[in-house]
């Protein structure tokens, strides 16, 4: 009877030959190989039946010498494993990040990048830093969207439909400064324009700028007259409320100063509710920024 | 004894540094200041001043803050800047009386600041660093326009005022003062009035005055003053300075002469004073027209206008936009206390103390601020900031708290009585250089505005020589008031009040002269047109000096007042508190003179204080029986009139009493 012909038994010295050649070869694919890869890359010499090498991809993995990857089941059959020296998943999403680093890709460019087994899955590696926010899905152009570790600028978006913005406001007379204000204050949600939201560093902010706009020589100390701010910030305070307890704040960390009106018997009650009252029996009737 | 309470027990000795509290012109001479307190607005005020010199245009600044944040304080800080740069000058403009008087009130702020004062001492001009010295050209301090004119002279136009008045001795010292002086002194002024194209009548009368020829006349000239022909003969010139247009004239002979290389710091201040009522625009409409006139003529003017920030809207609305932006080329904006400058300007009110420094030097315990805290200071600082007169009235008043044994005095309510007769007698024992129509005009609007006759409409006339207007009760009331001192001038306003009963502009007319002022009996035509007028029902009131100096103090308190700033003990009233004070508690000479004026007044004996002056000024004393019979009044009646008149003539002795001449009565040089 003719027997089979086997592999011949491993001794300790080609064990320990082949146990240091497969993460050699698996260091040259960064990106992790199946057993199956793994058995081709062997020299001859060390070639090895299907369940005598799974024996010894088993043993580097007890000795976490190597890393395996499932991918998940398929509609058929489950996929092989995937071996590598480092986890697939950290190698892979620093292989998305690194490519990303050179430029925004649609994803069907980045998968160019990967090898087969990852293709398949990219979604898999790819999920975890959408998530995070280390990676950023742009809005699309045409019909793609990108992949960016930055922000999308709405300048590459928006660029004609600003410009004609621009356009339009210069030729109605507005400076470029106005258009950005109304710019900032169309953009505010309500719940964004009650101060809760904002910061008292914002706050200081937003009312220079105002003040500045309403009259330059403000930056340098002139007054403003309180109803000419209330009604530039109207967007942002928009009760009287708001726009007092603003103001009120900034003068209690003395960034500003507020003049009193010195005959308030003589406003009548619609002039003093666009007022502050000092509550000493008169109202505050501009404001400036302190110099001194 | 404590420690603490050996502090406290030194306290009792030691002078309150708080007790002044407030600047009420720039040539006050008690001054404390903090320089670096709104020292951003000072900046302001120098970077415009230099800017006038190096683009050799003038400028219109507006300076304000609150009431009491130091308005006045920083005119002062100004004017003490001028005594440091050689190329300043400063002239200091309350408000004037009347829209048409403007450039009257400023010939004589410019002849008050440039004229009589120097810049280097705020002492009497005979008095320098206490002690008394000739007097003379070319003595004492210089004045403002003597260093002008040495600069011009010399041609040194950098030299400090040290160096210029050594050599405006030098030029004096050449001629003896008087005629001399004044012909050695006829080819340069000549020079420089073609050169700066100034008025030759300005410019002639100037050179009287400095050169101590004719200098009383020249000081009433240059007052504007309107002379006698006889004075005007003496300094060589045809017409006075009361007019308007030639008050503008020697104004812009002023600013010319002080040259391009000048910057003059023109400082017009409670400007809220202008106004009679919140409605009343026309003075504040006066005030931009001739200030942008000035502006314009002018390349060598800082133009600052001082008021409150709530005035602002009132201006902008008074005034034509382009006339604002003029005047408001730039802004200048006091800075109210925070806390950080409360205790600065504490801090430093107390080193004015050198007891107190010394005491707290040797106990090194005591923070700077002792007797007081940090924190009680800035408790004192509401947000949005304090002004500085609050805070010095509060530590004034905390201080006396802090001495031992201090009692705390219930809060009084204001005297205003008592406040009005102080300023009464200050201003009845102040001499008067000039008899200002305007002081009339203004003061009789004011007291009508608060003493409102029931059916009476009081408003500004609008013909000439016709001051005020008294419409109701179906007939209008002219009142005309005159102050010059020239008969043929006063003949010639009275032939226009005749014109104007003519013409039916007025059905009564009310002449008001003052009674310091004579009209001679040689004046044959005056006499006659005012016994016409009498016929036609004109009732001539000659005013005293108290009424005159009641109106003074009138418009005083009125200006204060419409600036915030009329404190009565440690309360501020407000124009309408003012207003109903002099409703409710009319003082008696001015209640007399508007009741006169509408027709409620006793007969006055109108020409009384000239036959009185025209008898004594050649006797200066008399008996009383022999005058009373020579201008045919009963003694009983001329004694009374002369015990209520005491600023014309006075009574010496029991019978046979004799009446003797004021000399105030005849001289106001």
């Amino acid at each position: 009877m003719q027997q089979k012909k086997l592999d011949p038994p491993l001794n300790s010295h080609t064990l320990q030959e082949l146990e240091d050649l497969i993460p050699k070869i698996l260091s040259r694919n960064i990106m992790g190989l199946p057993a199956k890869k793994i058995g081709d890359s062997l020299p001859p010499a060390y070639k090895r039946a299907k369940k005598q090498l799974s024996a010894v991809l088993d043993d580097l993995l007890a000795g976490a010498r190597i890393h395996s990857w499932q991918p998940p089941p398929g509609k058929s059959k489950a996929p092989p494993p995937v071996y590598s020296i480092e986890p697939l998943f950290r190698v892979a999403s620093d292989h998305i990040v690194q490519m990303l680093k050179l430029k925004a890709m649609s994803p069907s460019e980045l998968k160019r990048h990967f090898p087969a087994h990852i293709k398949t899955n990219f979604m898999l590696f790819l999920e975890p830093l959408l998530r995070d926010r280390t990676v950023k899905w742009h809005p699309p152009v045409g019909k793609t969207r990108k992949l960016s570790l930055d922000d999308p600028d709405p300048a590459d978006f928006l660029g004609s439909e600003i410009k004609k913005v621009f356009d339009k406001g210069r030729r109605l007379g507005f400076a470029d400064a106005v258009i950005v204000n109304a710019l900032h204050r169309h953009s505010l949600t309500p719940a964004e324009r009650t101060t809760s939201s904002l910061s008292l560093p914002e706050i200081e902010n937003i009312v220079f700028k105002a003040m500045a706009l309403i009259k330059p020589s403000a930056s340098q100390g002139a007054l403003v007259y309180i109803p000419d701010l209330r009604n530039a910030l109207r967007t942002i305070f928009p009760d009287k409320e708001s726009f007092d307890r603003a103001i009120m704040e900034l003068a209690r960390l003395e960034k500003v100063q507020l003049q009193s009106h010195s005959l308030p018997d003589s406003l009548s009650e619609d002039q003093k509710a666009t007022l502050i009252d000092n509550r000493r029996g008169s109202y505050f009737m501009a404001v400036g920024i302190r110099m001194e | 004894m404590s420690r603490q309470a050996q502090s406290i027990a030194f306290l009792s000795d030691v002078p309150n540094p708080f007790l002044q509290d407030r600047v009420d012109s720039p040539w006050q001479e008690i001054f404390y200041d903090d320089e670096q307190i709104n020292r951003t607005a000072f900046e302001r005020c120098l970077r415009d001043t230099k800017a006038v010199q190096q683009v050799k245009a003038s400028w219109g600044l507006i300076l304000h803050g609150e009431p009491g944040s130091g308005k006045t304080h920083l005119l002062h800080r100004l004017r003490l800047f001028t005594r440091r740069d050689p190329r300043t000058w400063f002239i200091y403009v309350p408000p004037f009386p009347s829209p048409n008087r403007f450039w009257r009130h400023l010939l004589e702020r410019f002849f008050y600041d440039v004229c009589q004062r120097s810049k280097m001492s705020d002492e009497g001009i005979s008095e320098v660093g206490g002690k008394r010295i000739e007097e003379g050209p070319g003595q004492g301090p210089l004045t403002q326009i003597e260093e002008a004119l040495t600069r011009h002279l010399v041609a040194r136009p950098l030299d400090s005022t040290q160096e210029l008045r050594r050599h405006w001795a030098d030029i004096c010292a050449q001629s003896p003062p008087g005629k001399e002086l004044f012909e050695r002194l006829r080819k340069t002024f000549g020079g420089l009035t073609v050169q700066f194209r100034l008025d030759p009548d300005v410019m002639k009368v100037l050179r009287h005055y400095l050169t101590w020829h004719q200098r009383s006349i020249a000081y009433a000239y240059l007052l504007g003053r309107d002379l006698p022909e006889d004075d005007l003969g003496l300094l060589g010139v045809t017409q006075s300075l009361d007019d308007e247009n030639r008050a503008r004239a020697a104004v812009l002979t002023f600013c010319h002469l002080a040259g391009p290389a000048f910057t003059i710091i023109l400082a017009f201040d409670q400007l809220e004073g202008l106004q009679l009522s919140i409605e009343d625009l026309d003075a504040l409409r006066a005030y931009s027209l001739h200030a942008t006139d000035l502006i314009g003529s002018c390349n060598n003017l800082l133009l600052l206008s001082a008021v409150q920030t709530y005035f602002l809207s009132t201006l902008q609305k008074a005034i034509q936009k382009p006339f604002y932006q003029r005047l408001a080329q730039s802004e200048s904006v006091l800075t109210l206390l925070s806390r950080e400058t409360t205790k600065r300007l504490v801090h430093f009110r107390l080193d004015t103390i050198e007891s107190l420094v010394s005491y707290k030097k040797g106990n090194p315990a005591l923070s700077s601020l002792w007797p007081f805290s940090d924190k009680e200071i800035e408790a004192n600082v509401p947000d949005g900031g304090l002004p500085a007169r609050e805070l010095i009235r509060w530590a004034r008043d905390r201080f006396e708290e802090l001495r031992p044994g201090a009692e705390v005095l219930p809060l009084m309510p204001p005297d205003i009585g008592r406040y009005w007769e102080e300023r009464l007698k200050e201003a009845i024992e102040q001499p008067e250089t000039r008899i200002d129509e305007g002081v009339y005009e203004d003061g009789l609007l004011k007291g009508f505005q608060a003493k409102a006759f029931k059916d009476y409409r009081v408003e500004r006339g609008k013909e000439r020589d016709l001051h005020l207007l008294l419409d109701g009760k179906g007939e209008k009331v002219g009142i005309s008031i005159s102050s010059t001192e020239n008969m043929r001038t006063l003949a010639a306003h009275l032939r226009r009040l005749q014109g104007l009963v003519e013409k039916k502009k007025v059905t009564r007319l009310v002449f008001i002269r003052d009674s310091r002022l004579p009209i001679t009996t040689t004046a044959k035509a005056t006499h006659q047109r005012l016994k016409q007028l009498t016929e036609l029902g004109m009732k001539t009131v000659r005013p005293q000096a108290e009424a005159y100096a009641a109106l003074k103090v009138l418009r005083d308190m009125w200006n204060k007042a419409a600036e915030n700033a009329l404190f009565v003990g440690d309360i501020a009233l407000s124009t309408q508190a003012l207003k109903r004070w002099l409703a409710e508690e009319t003082p008696r000479p001015l209640q007399e003179l508007v009741e006169t004026c509408v027709g409620l007044g006793g007969d006055v004996l109108q020409d009384l204080p000239d036959k009185l002056i025209e008898i004594l000024t050649e006797h200066w004393i008399a008996p009383l029986d022999e005058v009373a019979r020579q201008i045919e009044v009963p003694e009983k009646e001329l004694t009374q009139w002369i015990v209520e008149s005491p600023d014309i003539a006075g009574i010496i002795g029991r019978p046979p009493a004799l009446i003797f001449l004021n000399p105030e009565a005849v001289d106001r040089s």
